[in-house]
């Protein structure tokens, strides 16, 4: 069976340690929020909901006569 | 089969990138047609966008269809791949395939059977995960993975089909919701966000009188 000698272990761990506090560091800054970033209020989010919903229903549907299934018609803006 | 060059001088004419993917699903599925007789179905948040007319922005579209046909329509009008990937990109127009392969919408062949088409332009035809299956897609994000923005998105997609004409089904909604494996958790979701829905309707119109 392979021993560890504690101190060894423990020696490398502090060799380690500012490598593992720059992960954690990097890790920290990928989850952290952008520093103009203000929360979404609840307002806001009710307020998206429906500008999106008012941006959806230019789409149209129909109906198809035979399969009485539902056709939507997505309607193109040329920029030209 | 059209040639990439006449299908690149049509969507050049369009500055908006949802109203480019929608006319490329249109003339994918035309030449997809042609060779196998079905319709590739589009799904995911590549439908979202769809439906919310570009509100919702994706990177990619999501297919559901024969990869090897797909494979060999892509590659004939040179979209990029690596070797061993699924997905067909076109930087310059800002389209990014992703072939998932012939499955179920949604795991579920029910889904399968109420695939919508979308007409784009007047003649171009391509298949639509349901609005209903779409959202129930939204709704199990939202619950298995907490992901806030996929409720965010399912109730656009309800605010936005619950207008004077109603075009959403959601006795469909509430049936394939109960059966789900955790179909109390999933059915209490629907039901708050509709409600809250359904408030954001009643205030716009005590607004208007």
């Amino acid at each position: 069976m392979k021993v560890r000698r504690y101190e060894d272990v423990k020696a490398r761990a502090l060799e380690n340690r500012p490598f593992l506090r720059a992960l954690l560091a990097r890790d920290r800054l990928k989850q952290a929020p952008p520093p103009d970033h203000l929360p979404r209020t609840e307002e806001k989010r009710l307020g998206l909901i429906v500008f999106h919903a008012e941006r959806m229903r230019r789409l149209k549907a129909t109906r198809d006569p035979e399969t009485g299934k539902r056709i939507w018609i997505y309607p193109l803006d040329r920029s030209e | 089969m059209r040639s990439w060059g006449e299908i690149a001088e049509v969507l050049s004419r369009y500055a908006d990138k949802t109203d480019r993917s929608s006319l490329f699903l249109g003339f994918f599925s035309e030449a997809y047609r042609g060779l196998s007789g079905k319709n590739p179905v589009l799904v995911g948040g590549g439908a979202v966008e769809v439906y919310t007319h570009g509100g919702y922005v994706t990177g990619d579209l999501d297919l559901i269809c024969d990869a090897a046909i797909a494979r060999k329509i892509l590659t004939g009008w040179d979209f990029s791949s690596a070797e061993f990937s699924r997905s067909f990109y076109r930087p310059e127009m800002d389209l990014y395939v992703e072939l998932l392969g012939v499955q179920d919408v949604n795991g579920d062949p029910e889904a399968t059977s109420r695939v919508e088409a979308m007409l784009v332009g007047g003649t171009m035809l391509f298949s639509i995960i349901s609005l209903e299956d779409l959202i129930i897609d939204r709704l199990l994000a939202f619950v298995h993975w907490g992901h806030r923005e996929s409720a965010l998105w399912a109730q656009a997609m309800m605010k936005g089909a619950l207008g004077p004409e109603t075009l959403l089904d959601t006795g469909y909604i509430r049936r394939k919701l109960s059966e789900q494996e955790d179909a109390e958790k999933l059915c209490v979701a629907f039901e708050s966000l509709l409600k809250e829905v359904l408030a954001i309707s009643e205030r716009e119109e005590e607004g208007d009188a």
